[in-house]
């Protein structure tokens, strides 16, 4: 898995997706062609950190891996860009995490190959409660 | 008159169940026996449909070995991987090459080995055909993307999870009396409202369970076995996008929609004209959304039609006769091959249930959240 996650690296610590500098459609992942215009003018996007849960399910299954995460939150978010973003949601109420609640995203550990191994970091989202309208 | 001459003349399938004693390689010659024993035929070219081999039993090259093991040597012989959809994928394939090619026969076989791998193992088997970087890296299961998927249909329509539990109980129904799938009981609506958790608000007995199986089909131009022809009036296949999540619109299963819309139009068949039907009924929202994307129910109406008994065994559109992915099971690559096989013996008239007068069978059978789908029309000759 460490050179998959060694080249991804910047997508997943910083949310990098794509934007078309024809249309400027936004998507994450990145894409290679532009599924509005066609085109293959595209450059990385750093997508916005902050969103909304338009759907959210808690898992009692897990991985290889992911033991420990059980039960485990996640999420289908809505970028403030209006990007849609699936991810793990932690440091959360179970009663929190419903539709319309606001998120943004955290730096996390993902899984680790073991207990001495390479370790894994990424994006996952917490609930942020009382937002300043 | 149909024109169209390619046909299924053989048709075989295992018991689906955890078979740890027997390996990938029992199951599929075991499947391809019957298919090529019902057909009298010795096939130009073996094509494998498999997903798993090399996660679930460290083989690939499963085509050679397994025309080996069946004496047939001296053909041609693949592998189609196209995640849950390989079977009806390969079967697509198959009738492509015969419509264009001087070969005469294709024997297709689809297998799954599910049950030798450890129970998180198999919970990324059933994941490997989503993204790997951004869903298997995160350790997000393919059941949560049923959940998340369910529980946007249920906010869209305003449906409970409860009533959706509704297509199990139609499923584990028409599979009670059914040999060959994985259950063979009813449940009532509580005892699955009531089963554990999978990934809320996704219960156990409204998931589709994990089996080994193997099922087989011999594609043809001459029928030469003791049943009369069934003719594949249509075989279309269709892609959509991956992540289901960066569409535009989340419920549009756009893959099924295209596939079914040039399936009609290939083999002029009329929806009305459907007496069979066999969708990738994985979990209840998904199916309730195929049946509504296909027409046969107004958009978020499918689980009251189920309710009403619309698509019951004895009414004009009968739905997944043998129990479909839930209830007869769901070894993936093997499950579009065991639709297409169940769907000819019904035809036939040699199915576990009395099904009388029924000419016209759909299967659609689709891999992850609609990024795939293919759609096979099957009729009986007049």
């Amino acid at each position: 898995m460490s050179v998959s996650y060694w080249r991804n690296r910047d997508r997943y610590f910083r949310i990098i997706g794509s934007v078309c500098n024809s249309c400027n459609y936004e998507s994450f992942p990145n894409f290679y062609k532009c599924k509005k215009c066609n085109s293959e003018d595209i450059s990385d996007k750093q997508m916005p950190h902050k969103g909304k849960l338009i759907s959210y399910t808690l898992s009692s299954e897990s991985m290889p891996g992911f033991e420990k995460e059980l039960p485990m939150s996640i999420g289908l978010i809505r970028l403030d860009n209006n990007v849609n973003i699936v991810a793990q949601i932690v440091d959360s109420d179970i009663e929190d995490i419903k539709i319309n609640a606001n998120v943004k995203a955290v730096f996390r550990k993902i899984s680790s190959d073991g207990d001495s191994g390479q370790i894994y970091y990424g994006y996952k989202f917490k609930i942020i409660k009382n937002v300043k309208k | 008159m149909i024109d169209l001459t390619i046909k299924i003349s053989g048709t075989g399938f295992t018991k689906i169940t955890d078979h740890w004693s027997k390996s990938l390689l029992d199951i599929s010659v075991e499947s391809a026996k019957q298919a090529i024993s019902e057909s009298n035929i010795s096939p130009d070219m073996l094509i494998f449909a498999n997903t798993l081999s090399s996660y679930s039993s460290s083989q690939e090259n499963m085509s050679t070995i397994i025309s080996e093991k069946l004496g047939l040597s001296n053909i041609d012989s693949f592998k189609i991987e196209s995640s849950s959809c390989s079977g009806a994928m390969a079967v697509n394939v198959a009738h492509k090459l015969l419509s264009s090619n001087d070969i005469e026969s294709v024997l297709v076989i689809g297998s799954e080995k599910m049950t030798d791998l450890s129970p998180s193992e198999t919970i990324k088997a059933t994941t490997l055909g989503e993204s790997y970087e951004y869903t298997q890296f995160f350790g997000i299961t393919m059941n949560s993307l049923y959940a998340l998927f369910t529980r946007l249909y249920m906010e869209n329509y305003n449906i409970s999870s409860d009533d959706l539990s509704n297509f199990s109980v139609l499923s584990h129904k028409n599979s009670s009396s059914c040999k060959h799938a994985q259950f063979n009981r009813e449940f009532s609506l509580d005892a699955i409202n009531k089963s554990s958790i999978i990934s809320s608000p996704l219960n156990m007995l409204n998931c589709s369970p994990i089996g080994d199986g193997s099922a087989s089909v011999m594609l043809s131009k001459t029928n030469k076995s003791n049943f009369h022809d069934v003719n594949i009036l249509s075989s279309i296949s269709s892609n959509s996008s991956i992540d289901f999540y960066s569409r535009d619109n989340l419920l549009e299963f756009n893959s099924t929609a295209n596939c079914l819309n040039k399936s009609l139009e290939k083999s002029k068949i009329n929806l009305n004209d459907i007496d069979l039907l066999e969708v990738h009924d994985v979990v209840p929202a998904i199916t309730a959304n195929i049946i509504e994307t296909m027409g046969f129910s107004d958009p978020g109406s499918a689980t009251s039609d189920i309710i009403s008994g619309k698509f019951d065994l004895n009414s004009k559109t009968s739905l997944s006769c043998s129990g479909g992915l839930k209830a007869r099971g769901n070894p993936l690559s093997a499950t579009g091959i065991y639709q297409i096989a169940e769907v000819t013996r019904q035809l036939q008239n040699r199915s576990h249930v009395d099904l009388q007068n029924k000419k016209i069978g759909l299967c659609h059978n689709m891999s992850g959240m609609d990024s795939n789908s293919v759609i096979h029309i099957l009729g009986v000759a007049n």
